[in-house]
């Protein structure tokens, strides 16, 4: 028996992150049984600013590691059975989860620490979670794309009822779990068809093979897209989306609304680009509608919520709108496109999660849109951060949201002329008119912010000093994505997908 | 079609097996009616209770690590069968996920989930 032809180094990154979420816990229980360090009482705080830091370390070494792979010619991990597939389009997606997790973990420590729900799981679970992310954008086999998914949703359901004696987050918990297995469930029923119609899982091999007239292909083809789209949260499957996010921990929410969004992507993206070439024509009408009630569902539900968290989680249901409508559009550009939202779309929902998370005090969250009334007053940082948030999830020039809807649209457009296509014209018309309706939703927090009168209450706590960076860096980059969107990139993630001519050609 | 004998035979012995089993049973084993006999689930437990009562967890937390080690080790089996084989790749390939153990087992024991009292 030999050995498989196994190249470690391409999975080197995800190595790195499943030995911190291996290693977490021990230190978790290690700091726990130290009475003092360097002569200071280990109290709960500071073990939990500890593990927050100890969990930036590791996903900051495995970001450096993508850094590297990602100038480098792609990579399998078993060159016999390619089930992994580290090209450029894996390596910007990792920067992207790795970037938005370590946010999410750096600000963590105080925002556990305030709902005293400071317990070191939290940090195995993310680093577990990532590990699932990183997977599953860097698969490209059907059963290995579940394996990730899987690793991905489970710890998520976990921290989404972090706080254990909070009804809403075992609500929200629950209700994530159930419909995620569902989700599960589909995907998993139609990756089964799609074996049986064509004997193979690996998603290069179902392109190659792909009959359009095999009705059990076509079935297995629609449960899997079906099976995606709860994960992404499109209309219809967009239900669960507004009660988990206002249910679990606001940090949490942020998370699922980006890292995993994120990865859910690059899982739709590989699966159009390798195994669904075929049946383009047949999906198109099908996501076309998709997208436009995902984009008007969305935006004119969020008009009307009064819960923050309500309300950004029918934002990102919007956004998933406008994300389809990238995939839509087929050509190279479309996916650099959408490739470069989704990088936008971390910084400015991370940003205004984090500003909510910060407001959370003694136990409770200041959640209700009305909870801002007055904070330009006592927190002008705060609320300039969440200003600039949420003038960049309105697309409005300036700001990284405008340059990732212009790059959509603009693909949009340009493939809608070269076609003659008057449907891809629509959708754009569509997609800026939606865009015009959320400013409703979106300038009415700045508003709130700087023009209403505080409601009677203690002042707002300060802003812990990562959680301040953590603000600080994320609107940073919301404005300088928007200003030089093409430069920035470069630096933030070191993969060129503005500019991008072969994204799937470097396949094995 | 001579190659599907030993599986005829196979069928047959095991569906005789069973039969020959219910017959004795039935047969000489002694008859004791009582009314808790005759509830759908007999095995010591009132399938009618409130749901709200108190048991004990440290109950559940042997179970549940007793289900997690049992059926991880399971997977060492086929790894034990062709050991020989895999040679150093093998323990190679092992090592990580008994490292895993390891480290789940330590942590289980650092948390004072394997203590009773």
């Amino acid at each position: 028996m030999t050995a498989p032809d196994l190249d470690l180094g391409a999975v080197a990154p995800l190595c790195v992150v499943a030995v911190g979420a291996a290693l977490m816990p021990l230190l978790d229980v290690l700091l726990g049984r130290t009475k003092t360090f360097l002569s200071r009482p280990v109290t709960a705080a500071w073990a939990g600013t500890v593990m927050s830091l100890a969990t930036t370390g590791v996903l900051s070494i495995a970001l450096v590691m993508c850094f590297d792979a990602a100038g480098a010619a792609p990579r399998t991990f078993n060159r016999d059975h390619p089930m992994i597939l580290m090209d450029g389009m894996t390596s910007f997606l990792n920067i992207v989860i790795l970037i938005g997790s370590l946010l999410t973990a750096l600000a963590s420590g105080k925002f556990l620490a305030d709902l005293a729900i400071n317990r070191g799981e939290y940090y195995a679970l993310l680093l577990a979670a990532v590990l699932g992310m990183m997977l599953l954008v860097a698969s490209t086999n059907l059963m290995m794309l579940f394996v990730g998914l899987e690793l991905m949703s489970i710890p998520i359901y976990a921290m989404a009822g972090f706080r254990r004696d909070s009804l809403r987050s075992n609500e929200s918990a629950l209700k994530y779990f159930l419909v995620g297995s569902f989700a599960s469930g589909i995907l998993l029923y139609g990756t089964a068809l799609i074996y049986g119609a064509t004997g193979t899982l690996s998603l290069l091999e179902i392109g190659a093979r792909f009959d359009v007239d095999d009705p059990v292909l076509l079935i297995g083809s629609g449960l899997l897209l079906v099976g995606l789209a709860f994960k992404i949260a499109t209309v219809p499957f967009h239900q669960w989306a507004p009660d988990v996010y206002e249910g679990a921990p606001t940090l949490v929410s942020g998370l699922m609304a980006t890292t995993v969004k994120v990865a859910a992507f690059g899982a739709l993206l590989r699966v159009f680009q390798m195994a669904f070439g075929p049946i383009d024509d047949l999906l198109y009408p099908a996501l076309w509608v998709m997208a436009v009630l995902t984009m008007t569902v969305g935006n004119v539900m969020a008009i009307i919520q009064q819960n923050t968290k309500r309300m950004l989680a029918y934002s990102s249901v919007a956004h998933t709108g406008y994300l389809l409508v990238g995939i839509l559009v087929g050509t190279q550009v479309g996916i650099s496109a959408v490739l470069f939202y989704l990088l936008a779309y971390t910084f400015m929902t991370l940003g205004a999660f984090g500003v909510v998370a910060v407001l959370a005090h003694a136990g409770r969250e200041r959640e209700r849109i009305a909870d801002l009334a007055g904070l330009a007053n006592s927190r002008i940082f705060l609320a300039a951060v969440m200003t600039i948030c949420m003038v960049s999830l309105a697309g409005i020039p300036g700001t990284a949201g405008f340059m990732g809807k212009f790059y959509i649209f603009r693909a949009v457009v340009e493939q809608a002329i070269a076609t003659e296509s008057s449907s891809l014209l629509w959708l754009a018309v569509i997609g800026v008119l939606n865009s015009a309706i959320s400013l409703v939703y979106y300038l009415r927090v700045p508003m709130v912010m700087f023009m209403r009168e505080p409601e009677p209450g203690p002042e707002p706590d300060r802003s812990g000093t990562f959680e301040g960076l953590v603000l600080a860096v994320c609107a940073a980059a919301v404005i300088l994505l928007g200003i030089w969107p093409e430069d920035l990139n470069l630096i933030l993630t070191r993969v060129d997908v503005l500019h991008w001519a072969s994204v799937a050609s470097a396949s094995p | 079609m001579s190659e599907y004998a030993g599986l005829g035979l196979f069928m047959a012995l095991g569906a005789g097996t069973i039969l020959l089993l219910l017959v004795l049973t039935s047969v000489l084993g002694p008859r004791l009616r009582f009314a808790e006999k005759d509830e759908p689930f007999e095995c010591g437990e009132s399938p009618l209770v409130s749901p709200y009562r108190r048991f004990p967890v440290k109950f559940y937390m042997v179970a549940i690590s007793f289900i997690i080690f049992d059926l991880e080790v399971v997977f060492l089996y086929p790894w034990a069968v062709v050991f020989r084989d895999l040679g150093w790749y093998g323990l190679l390939v092992a090592a990580p996920f008994l490292s895993m153990l390891s480290i789940a087992l330590a942590y289980e024991w650092m948390k004072g989930a394997l203590e009773w009292d």
